[in-house]
Parts: structure tokens; sequence; C-alpha cells
């Protein structure tokens, strides 16, 4: 679907207008019908990054393609839809007067404005609001917007920069479920943050950039696998045994007490069955026992 | 799907006139010539010259500061707006050209203007009506060419921002208008100079500097003066070129301001 190749990004600053290079020679092939996480601290390149895919500048160096075309070409911005880090728009217009404006901007016809927006809205959960001004919407209501805006014109390939940020427990499921949903719809979804467990939950492949360097790119399968290497650690949860005995059985790495009982961590998968054992003869009550899964922090350590 | 120019043109427009009518800015400036219109009821009655002429002349300058403010104050901050609030981005990120999206903020600056030039040259028809003055065509006319102005105005100053602060747009276009509305001046000091390089650089200002004395009828309007088809038709292709080149600059400027 979109392929970055050998993109450098320099731009000129302070009194001196001094070269400052922003991205170093990233490259990766973001997949058709893909979710694809962007990861990366803030001030990493991120936002650099998009605006040089939703066609907003020209690389320094290199090409970024849709499907072969240029980004900055319109046609190819034609197939994009971009949500902004902090949807920025006129909060003076209503829901459905945005979506007017950039239905417009996307080249449809009013008849295609009309029915596509009683369907975005619809999708987003935000058909109440329609007639309200954006300046009384919450933050999670800009950000279903601004996703509306962004699918409107039903493009291939969707932009999300930060789509979860700000938003509360609630809203970010939401957001994430609005995403899967997406991604199920057929779009390819790109989408940046700097919050692990958001990319995890929802992405098939995911790259992280540091200061502007790809540091890793492939699945999350991949990339999980290879943080599971020399883990496969298991956590146990009991009862009925005190925090002593527990903490004299040298095979858990840690033990701690939690209202329940104990919730300690077996180091490795070895000697697991003995250890139980050891437990249930000092009259334990096992809670659970679960393998710890390696997550996308532990390979981006 | 590639939107047609006119069709990104009239969004923004859209966009961008509502967005300018709910400006506190417009209201104050509109005050100050609605004001400037009840000075001169009062001077009328003050003076031993005829009332309608106190007033033609008071109006005609409320509408001719109005509407150039409008367009100076307006035009400076719409682009500037647009990146400091970083609503840009999203429009920008559509199948559009930044010619087509400042052409769309240029119409809707035009909107606003006209709408003020038509609600002020109605209220100084109105008064000339009540205190006895008489229509004639130049003061249509006249009024026809500070619209004129206004618009060259809000092309210049959609310039001037999209590479510049907004409040050093407006400091650079008040220089234009007051520069502007001055060319014969320039001319005529240049004509006077006995040094040879002053006399070309100030014939060389005076011939690049955007000329807004051919949108001013001074007296002529006062007094009821014909003005001839030829002068109207030079103002109105001159504000055309000068408001075309205006626009394709700052399309071009657009590009090195984005992020």
């Amino acid at each position: 679907m979109l392929e970055i190749s050998n993109v450098v990004q320099t731009f000129r600053t302070g009194f001196w207008m001094k070269n400052v290079t922003v991205l170093h020679d990233v490259s990766f092939t973001i997949p058709d019908r893909s979710v694809f996480g962007f990861l990366g601290a803030n001030g990493a390149g991120k936002t650099t990054l998009i605006a040089l895919m939703v066609g907003l500048r020209q690389p320094t160096s290199g090409t970024v393609k849709l499907k072969g075309i240029d980004c900055y070409d319109p046609k190819a911005k034609a197939k994009v839809g971009y949500l902004p880090e902090r949807p920025y728009f006129h909060d003076h217009l209503t829901g459905e007067n945005l979506l007017k404006y950039f239905g417009a901007l996307s080249g449809m016809s009013s008849r295609q404005i009309e029915a596509r927006t009683v369907q975005v809205l619809k999708q987003v959960g935000m058909s109440h609001a329609r007639k309200l001004e954006l300046k009384k919407y919450s933050k999670g209501m800009l950000q279903r917007i601004g996703i509306a805006q962004a699918i409107l014109h039903e493009p291939e390939f969707l932009v999300l920069d930060e789509p979860m940020s700000g938003l509360d427990p609630v809203g970010r499921k939401e957001i994430r479920e609005l995403i899967t949903q997406l991604a199920h719809d057929g779009h390819t979804v790109f989408f940046s943050s700097h919050v692990i467990p958001d990319v995890e939950a929802i992405c098939d492949r995911v790259a992280l950039i540091q200061k502007g360097k790809l540091l890793a790119c492939g699945s999350i399968h991949d990339l999980l696998a290879q943080g599971a290497q020399g883990s496969g650690d298991v956590e146990v949860g009991f009862q009925g045994v005190s925090l002593e005995v527990a903490q004299k059985l040298t095979a858990f790495k840690s033990v701690r007490v939690i209202p329940e009982g104990i919730r300690a961590v077996h180091a490795g998968q070895q000697g697991l069955e003995a250890t139980l054992s050891h437990l249930i003869q000092n009259q334990a009550k096992i809670l659970w026992v679960q393998p710890i899964r390696p997550s996308l922090e532990d390979v981006f350590k | 799907m590639i939107p047609k120019t006119h069709q990104v043109a009239l969004a923004v427009a859209r966009v961008t006139f509502s967005e300018v009518i709910r400006d506190k800015i417009l209201y104050n400036i509109i005050l100050l010539a609605v004001l400037l219109f009840g000075v001169s009821i009062l001077a009328s009655q003050l003076s031993f010259i005829t009332p309608e002429r106190i007033i033609l002349d008071f109006g005609m300058s409320a509408v001719n500061l109005s509407c150039s403010m409008i367009a100076i104050f307006t035009g400076s901050w719409l682009i500037g707006k647009e990146f400091e609030r970083r609503t840009v981005f999203v429009a920008l990120s559509r199948p559009i050209s930044r010619h087509q999206f400042v052409l769309g903020k240029y119409l809707g600056l035009m909107q606003v203007i006209a709408l003020n030039w038509v609600l002020l040259s109605l209220l100084l028809s109105g008064l000339l009506l009540l205190t006895g003055g008489t229509f004639n065509p130049t003061l249509i006319t006249g009024l026809f060419l500070f619209l004129l102005q206004s618009l060259v105005l809000g092309s210049l100053a959609l310039m001037v921002s999209s590479f510049t602060t907004t409040s050093l747009s407006v400091i650079i276009c008040i220089g234009f208008y007051l520069i502007g509305n001055n060319i014969s001046q320039i001319r005529s000091v240049a004509d006077q100079s006995k040094s040879d390089s002053a006399k070309a650089v100030l014939k060389g200002l005076a011939l690049i500097l955007p000329n807004l004395e051919h949108f001013t009828l001074g007296t002529k309007v006062t007094y009821g003066l014909p003005v001839t088809g030829a002068f109207v038709a030079t103002a109105t292709g001159y504000a055309f070129v000068l408001s075309a080149f205006c626009l394709i600059c700052a399309g071009i400027f657009l590009k090195r301001k984005e992020q």
C-alpha cells in the first residue's frame, strides 16, 4: 500500500539557518489492509513522517509512495484520510458543516456528502451531535468527528496521528474498537502513538522510531517472539500460606501480598510443578497460574 | 476524486466568511465607520458649508477607511490563524493545491468586504437623501473604486501574511496603503531631486509599489465631476492584475510556511 524509501528530512532552524536532520534514511512498507502502529517518543519524528505520508510536504531526499504514486500528488492524496494529533478544526462549524467542508475539499458532490454524512456519523456514534458547534464538543467527540472527516471520502489508507491522546480509558477503548472496525471494513490503517499497549492491542505490524531513526519494524507476532526469548516467567496467585513461607521458595523471583493472598512470579517454567506441589502440601489454595506474555515494551527496552 | 478549483474555492470561502463575521475586529471597524457617520452629521450642523457636502466627504472617508481596514486586518490574520490553530493541515492533506486554498480564503474575504461596502454605501445614501444631497454617477464610481482598492489590499494582506506574522503583515500593509495613495507625491519628489540616483530609485519605487491612486477620485466626487469609462476600466484591470499577482505569490509563499 505505502512504501517509504530512504527518506531523509532536514529543516533549517535558528538564526544561522542551520540544517537539522529530523529523519535519517527511514525505509519501511505498510502492507495492504493492515493495521500499522507507529511508535516513538515525543519528538522522535512521528509527525514529520506523517506529514510526508499525507502529502503536506516533500522529503529532502527519498520517496514516499502510495500504490506507486508520490504522496504529494493529488491522486495519492485522494486515497488518504488524515486525522491530525489533537484534531484542529474550525470550532464555529457544526459537525455536519465540517463534513460538508471536507467533503467538498475531497471532490465529493453535495448528494454524496449528504449520504456519506449520515453513514459516517452513525459509524462513529455522533449522529446526535451533527447540529452542534465543534466548540461544544468534548475531547472524545472531537476525535470521533475527526475520524468521521477522515473516512468521509472512503479513503483506502487512513493515517491517524495519536488518535487516543488525551482520552480517558473508556474513550481509548471506544477509539480502539472503532479502528478495529475500520480495519475490518477494508481500510489500511496507520496510526502513531507513544503508548505501547494501545498499539499492541490492535496492530498487526509495528515500527519504532527514535530520534528520527527506524529502530525496528515487523509484525507484532515476530517482534513479540523476539521479546519472548529467555523469558517464560509464570505468575502464580495463591492463598492460605504465609509470606515467610512463600519467600523461602527460591524459585520465585518476586513475592508480594495482595488482598486475595499472595502474588508471585516464578522464574521460568522449569520446576513449576514442584513449586505448586510444595504450596499445595502447605495447605495453599492456588488462585491462578498464568504465563507472563512478553510485551512490546520488553522488545523495545 | 480530485475536486475542481471552483468547488474548493467556494467551500473554503464559505468557511472563511462564517469565521470572519464572528470576529470582533470586524464589528469594531464597522462601529468606527458608523461613528464617523455620526460625526459627519454633527459637523454638518455646525458648518457654514452645505451640510450634504460634509456628510459626503466624511461618509466617503468612512467607507474607504472601513473597507480598507477590514481588508488589511482581516486579510492579515486569515492565513496566519489557519497555521496558528493548525486547521490548515487537514485541509491541505486533501487533493487541493495551495493556490486553490488561497483563492478560497480571498473569496471569503471578498464577501465580507463587499457586505461591509454595501451596508455602508446604503447608510451613506440614506444620509445623503435625508439631508437633501444628490446622487451622481461620480459618487457611485467613487464607491466602486473604494471596493476595488479594498480587494487589492485584501490580496496584498494575504500575500504578505503568507510569509510573515500577522502583526508585521498589518504594519506592512498599512505602509502600502499610505504610500500607495501618495505615489504621485513620490514622483513629484523624484522630479525635484537633483541626484540622478535618488531620482532613479524614487521613480523605480513609484513604478513597483501598488498605485492606489487609481482608486481615488478625490474632489471629483465632492463636485460631481465626470469620470471617463477608460479611467474606470484601467482601474478595474489594474485591480484584477495586481490581485491575481498577489494571490499567485501567496500560494507560492504558503509552501514555505508549512510546518
